[in-house]
């Protein structure tokens, strides 16, 4: 399986993602429709659903107001105070990352076994990814490798999570589902809630000085973060290696992020979530030698 | 005779069933995998459910909404298809459709009515009369992922959407070489049966149910049939006049001169989007729209004459010439 979609997508997106650019889709030539078709077919098996799920979201947002802010920070944050999350929500905040960063299916149920000692049944955990969904094939090629790179930053992930993962585990996977694409308004709210005093207590975090590498991987390829630590605080992050198959302009907005935020919890990018992953997880990795 | 792995599911108001045969390593997972894509690829695409990706891009018309890249690609390609056809293949015409009485779930059996957001006063039966929304008023920018509706509309993607489902698990399955994937009228057929032939696969018989038209030998590739006996509106089948579920866009009615079209193709996708759009064209329109295309087809009338592709003969391994 792995192979399959491994070597699919891999030549299917490439060719598409040119053609993308060039063609303003209008069949101009009778004999195109089959290559056109054809076309279509390598790119949306490449993009995948992690990919689709969340411009899916996204769209519906901004049907109902604007636009969305993006940035389910409070769930993933290493120091997130666990009584400032009620069931209710956290129970949608972490099925919004869950399923935009779908590649962490297999790390986060880890991380909440690893982190809660008492409260995971594991039978259900894995269900709790399962609300990702009824799945995307590609998801499930590629979270064998996903799962083994945030790996290592999973046990300098907080307990923090811990709690949330096990609500939204017990929570039903039915239930997360349409938590997800419910209208934003409410979890955004959510977020900023819960935000608030994240971002003052993660001033307090104080990282060993140094300059750390951490490497993310997505199915287009890997990126390695440099965070430099001065005086216990994030002082820049730069994408130091960029081996994904796309252009890593795409996220260049990210890094910055990171500095602002103190924290690794960047925002989505649209069409460009494998990468943006990629570098969360890389920025994990690097600040988690840090600690 | 080799053994088979088979696994169904019901999806896209059909049976949807694969099987993969010899290569025992993780053909249950694929298989699984590659079901799979059915079921996202209808929440993203599907008229019939109210909380699909479609459905919500055309409450809004008017501004430029962001969509997934699925029902990106698919509404793009469905545009290459409409605009080679002048419109004879139509994704704008889901309202029609609905009013034609397919609007139900086919799980539920909840009705599904298109409703825009906007406060729309406009009389949209009074606008039926004077333009019809069609795939003029759809407009992609492919480089900003969104979709803008510059009139109301439900778009309809019914056509192709199952189609690309199958090509999405005939993808998910590419290191297996032997395997047929069924979805109701959209086959894909890859390498050799249990037996070690060529799959081959029966055309209906347009009228006399049980009876097979012909019987062709494929492999490596996509069959997709549409018949006029499909899904046909209420009770009516009798009907002199037959209301099935092809529509063409121009008339509001569904066309008469053509009993069912099968396509044979790389893509399912393509090979259903082409077997509609030839279904209205008629038999010669059509014939000309496939051999353009490049793919084979064979197209049956209702007075079951057929018009096919000159490389259709090739295929055919049971050529019954049915005379009337």
């Amino acid at each position: 399986m792995t192979s399959a979609s491994g070597s699919g997508s891999d030549s299917g997106e490439g060719e598409t993602g040119n053609k993308g650019a060039a063609h303003s889709g209008r069949a101009r030539r009778p004999v195109g429709l089959l290559a056109l078709g054809s076309a279509a077919v390598m790119a949306i098996y490449g993009a995948g659903y992690e990919r689709t799920k969340p411009a899916a979201d996204r769209m519906a947002s901004e049907a109902m107001d604007g636009r969305r802010s993006m940035a389910p920070v409070a769930t993933r944050s290493p120091v997130q105070p666990a009584p400032k999350l009620s069931p209710d929500s956290s129970a949608p905040a972490i099925a919004t990352s869950t399923a935009a960063h779908s590649e962490a299916s297999g790390a986060l149920p880890d991380v909440a076994q690893k982190a809660s000692v008492a409260a995971n049944d594991p039978e259900r955990s894995p269900a709790q990814p399962s609300s990702n969904a009824a799945a995307p094939p590609p998801a499930t090629a590629v979270s064998d490798t996903k799962a083994s790179a945030p790996k290592s930053s999973a046990a300098t992930v907080p307990a923090a999570i811990a709690p949330v993962a096990a609500s939204a585990a017990s929570a039903k996977s039915s239930k997360a589902e349409p938590a997800v694409a419910s209208p934003p308004a409410k979890k955004v709210d959510d977020a900023e809630t819960a935000t608030a005093p994240d971002a003052a207590s993660s001033a307090t975090v104080s990282y060993r000085d140094g300059m750390y590498l951490g490497r993310g991987t997505s199915r287009h390829g890997d990126i390695e973060a440099l965070v430099e630590i001065k005086d216990g605080r994030i002082v820049s992050a730069i994408i130091s290696q960029c081996l994904t198959r796309y252009s890593c302009s795409w996220i260049s907005a990210l890094p910055p992020q990171v500095v602002a935020r103190q924290s690794p919890d960047v925002d989505y990018v649209s069409g460009a979530t494998q990468s943006a992953n990629a570098f969360y997880y890389a920025v994990v990795q690097a600040l988690s030698q840090a600690k | 005779m080799n053994d088979a792995y088979v696994r169904s599911m019901a999806a896209m108001g059909t049976v949807v069933s694969l099987e993969i045969v010899g290569d025992k390593s993780r053909r249950e997972a694929a298989a699984k995998n590659a079901l799979e894509w059915f079921s996202t690829v209808e929440r993203v695409c599907s008229r019939f459910d109210q909380n699909s990706e479609l459905r919500a891009l055309c409450r809004i018309s008017g501004r430029p909404l962001t969509v997934s890249p699925m029902l990106l690609q698919l509404l793009r390609f469905a545009l290459d298809v409409a605009h080679e056809t002048e419109g004879a293949f139509d994704p704008a015409v889901g309202r029609q459709m609905e009013k034609r009485g397919f609007d139900r779930h086919y799980q539920t059996g909840e009705q599904v009515r298109w409703e825009s957001q906007e406060n729309d006063t406009r009389d949209h039966e009074a606008d039926d009369n004077h333009r019809r929304p069609s795939y003029r008023d759809i407009e992609l920018d492919i480089a900003r992922h969104t979709v803008t509706l510059h009139r109301p509309m439900q778009i309809d993607l019914g056509a192709v959407a199952k189609g690309l489902a199958v090509d999405l698990a005939a993808r998910q399955l590419s290191n297996f070489e032997n395997f047929a994937i069924d979805a109701g009228g959209d086959l894909f057929l890859s390498g050799h049966n249990r037996r070690d032939e060529p799959w081959s696969v029966g055309i209906k018989h347009p009228r006399t149910v049980s009876r097979l038209l012909e019987t062709i030998l494929v492999t490596n590739t996509a069959v997709c049939t549409s018949g006029d006996y499909e899904r046909i509106v209420g009770m009516e089948s009798q009907a002199l006049h037959r209301q099935h579920h092809i529509l063409d866009p121009h008339t509001n009615t569904s066309p008469s001169e053509v009993a069912s079209v099968t396509v044979v193709a790389d893509s399912a996708m393509v090979a259903d989007a082409l077997g509609t759009a030839a279904f209205v064209l008629g038999p010669a329109r059509g014939l000309d729209l496939l051999t353009k295309s490049g793919v084979n087809g064979c197209i049956v009338t209702p007075a079951t004459e057929l018009f096919s592709t000159d490389g259709w003969r090739a295929l055919s391994c049971s050529f019954t010439a049915i005379k009337n």
